[in-house]
């Protein structure tokens, strides 16, 4: 798995890292924290340039390395798959002939790169999502990031993201993820997700199903039947609800306030449909809590 | 031994239910008999009567019941007392009923998934079978294992009726259990009542000598969705069901809006 | 190295072991699917591979069971195992007990691929010492 951090410089970008930090301890996924620096309003002005020492001080930069060492101390100092600890020999081919006794330091299992874009924030953060080929964008909500620079681009990141975008909320473990599937074009990363996000925050699963005037379409019954079936195969305490297709957005809405909810918003979805961006808008600024939008 | 007629679908519910009952099966003797009630649907007009009428029945039949055989059979490889599927054409409540009356039974189970909407557990327990139900009525709701019963007492559900249902139903079957006594209010926050109520009382006068005692004695106050939400741990509530549901009944809210399989405990008629 | 390497995949899901089948058949690898650990384990007494990719989470037998089966039979495979329920303890575990990597899921191919690229390094730098990079 690669999860790409979106952070700022304000104070509150470190409980994003920190939430980083737990599911990459469970997911030992490639994480790339990346710090965004807005646009300049004079181009002249640029936020750092080569070999420029006061970089170092520039305030961006001082909390991509605060929250770099956030996720790696989160594993102790043995046990960090980031660790390059390991110094090790390697004897190198220089050329035909010619050869080179180098001290390499490798070891680390996964990678962890700090990464910094200037610019539009949310096409900064989209950019990298898809140049990095990310399986998941982690930023945090509106509220509990308000004033930072990334708090205004929320919306548009969880609209336009080609991948899942998990939107955290502070120091708030869901009861249960409630997923608010369309059963007929979910993906299986989709369920994947979901699955690790039960596992991270040992919570329950709540499985959604939409239903028009009272029924269901055929086969969602029997595609539903089959999940819970799996779930309860895996031992994981897999709840199912109905809810009317035109009573979904105020559902998501109050699930939101104590569950992780998760919308699945992919290219053939319905729910994109169902979640137009006014609604999507009304579930972020009336939650507190954390949402995914699964792709 | 139990008796439960399982009502059967070719739906989700079904899948649910079926199932729900063949676990509860493990713990306690029950033989489970599946029941498919085809509705006639408004353009189906039977094209004569006698013998014609019955095979164009059979016919529209087939389909479904294939589909529920199926259903049937791959939880028969697991649990053993499971009869051959019961199919009848008509309507569907009053067959139900009519196989209630007349074979004995102790339990109806069927499947019904929670809903957001609160209004459809108001519906259906308004409706006629509900309303005129011989024995206990299992609604299943989710495929969740049977660890510990939630048995909600009060004026609406009073010990002296539900609880001899209870025992009946679950005897010998070493289930825990825990009592609610609860206020519902329409908003406030959740807490204790700290008076211990009269009906806890009169729950270990029943209890008594029976060798069943609830593990814990809760008594809250608060609103149905916080109420249900604090109960939400629980694998079953059990409680009794309300004579004459009001429009706002505060324990169907709290019902709707918990996860748990509900079984409304009525002592089988003739059993009195 | 341009020999055709043997790789097993291995995850009772369908669906995960026919994408990562198309992805690495097109790499050149020959591949073979699995979703029964029982009928993998079997496989695997007839044949060696170079790779096993194997989910942790299944019902009859599960990957880290299924790693140690290949141990025993040849040291030198490179077991790499990836699951949907994944948490702290289980990847050290796994990398404790030998695995060559722990993949959480999801992922994208190209992830799947550079890992098996790793590994089929790891397979040639120990299969010949005199090759461009060697560890000392």
């Amino acid at each position: 798995m690669k999860i790409l951090a979106a952070l700022d410089s304000s104070s509150q970008s470190t409980f994003v890292a920190t939430e980083v930090a737990r599911l990459a301890a469970n997911t030992w996924a490639d994480v790339t924290l990346l710090g965004i620096e807005p646009e300049a309003v004079n181009t002249d002005q640029r936020p750092f340039a080569k070999g420029d020492r006061k970089a170092e001080d520039h305030p961006l930069i001082k909390s991509l390395r605060e929250n770099r060492n956030i996720l790696q101390n989160y594993f102790g100092p043995d046990n960090s798959p980031y660790n390059h600890s390991v110094v090790t020999s390697e004897l190198v081919e220089v050329e035909n002939g010619f050869w080179e006794d180098l001290q390499v330091c490798r070891g680390s299992i996964k990678q962890l790169n700090t990464r910094l874009r200037t610019g539009n924030p949310a096409k900064a953060v989209l950019t990298e999502a898809r140049n990095s080929q990310c399986d998941l964008i982690v930023l945090g909500n509106s509220i509990s990031i308000f004033g930072g620079v990334l708090a205004r681009s929320v919306k548009k990141i969880l609209l336009e993201a080609d991948t899942s975008v998990l939107m955290v909320a502070e120091s708030k473990n869901p009861r249960r993820i409630v997923a608010c599937l369309d059963h007929d074009n979910i993906s299986q990363p989709s369920l994947e997700l979901i699955n690790q996000m039960v596992t991270l925050y040992d919570a329950d699963l709540e499985i959604v199903g939409l239903t028009t005037q009272d029924t269901l379409a055929n086969n969602v019954d029997s595609k539903m039947g089959e999940i819970i079936k799996y779930y309860a195969a895996n031992k994981i305490k897999a709840l199912v609800r109905f809810v009317e297709e035109n009573r979904l957005a105020t559902f998501a809405a109050q699930a939101a306030q104590d569950n992780l909810v998760a919308i699945w918003m992919g290219k053939k979805s319905l729910l994109s449909r169902i979640f137009h961006p006014r609604s999507v808008e009304k579930l972020l600024s009336g939650t507190e809590s954390s949402l995914l939008i699964l792709r | 031994m139990i008796k439960a007629l399982v009502s059967v679908y070719p739906d989700l519910a079904s899948v649910i239910a079926m199932n729900y009952a063949c676990r509860l099966s493990k713990m306690f003797a029950m033989e489970i008999q599946p029941i498919f009630v085809k509705e006639p649907e408004e353009g189906d007009k039977a094209p004569a009567v006698g013998w014609v009428r019955q095979t164009w029945e059979n016919g529209l039949l087939d389909v479904e019941q294939e589909a529920m055989n199926k259903l049937i059979e791959s939880e028969r490889s697991v649990y053993v007392k499971l009869t051959s599927l019961q199919v009848i054409y008509g309507d569907r409540d009053e067959a139900i009923l009519d196989n209630l009356l007349q074979g004995g039974y102790d339990l109806f189970v069927e499947g019904s998934i929670s809903r957001f909407e609160k209004s459809v557990l108001l519906q259906r327990t308004c409706s006629r079978l509900y309303r005129k139900l011989p024995c206990s009525v299992m609604i299943a709701r989710n495929l969740i294992d049977l660890n510990k019963i939630l048995v909600i007492i009060g004026d609406a559900a009073p010990a002296s009726t539900l609880l001899p249902a209870l025992m009946k139903l679950f005897k010998g079957s070493n289930v825990r259990f825990d009592l609610l006594y609860s206020k519902i209010i329409d908003s406030g926050p959740l807490e204790p009542i700290y008076s211990e109520p009269e009906i806890f009382n009169e729950a270990d006068e029943i209890f008594h000598g029976t060798g069943w005692k609830p593990e814990k004695k809760l008594a809250l106050q608060g609103s149905p969705r916080d109420l249900a939400t604090q109960i939400e741990e629980y694998s079953l509530v059990a409680t009794s069901l309300p004579s004459e549901p009001e429009r706002h009944n505060g324990l169907l809210e709290l019902l709707s809006d918990t996860p748990s399989p509900i079984l409304f405990c009525r002592q089988r008629i003739g059993m009195l | 190295m341009s020999e055709t390497r043997k790789i097993l995949i291995l995850d009772d899901e369908p669906i995960v072991g026919e994408r990562l089948k198309t992805l690495l058949a097109k790499d050149g690898h020959y591949v073979e699917v699995f979703t029964d650990p029982r009928l993998a384990i079997q496989r695997l007494e007839e044949k060696t591979f170079d790779i096993i990719v194997s989910d942790i989470r299944m019902r009859e037998l599960d990957g880290i069971q299924v790693m140690n089966q290949v141990f025993q039979k040849s040291k030198k495979t490179k077991v790499i195992l990836i699951t949907g329920y994944a948490t702290l303890e289980l990847a050290r575990e796994s990398l404790t007990k030998g695995a060559f990597d722990f993949i959480a899921k999801p992922f994208k191919s190209n992830e799947i691929r550079t890992t098996i690229g790793r590994a089929l390094e790891a397979l040639d730098n120990e299969e010949s010492p005199r090759s461009r990079t060697t560890s000392m």
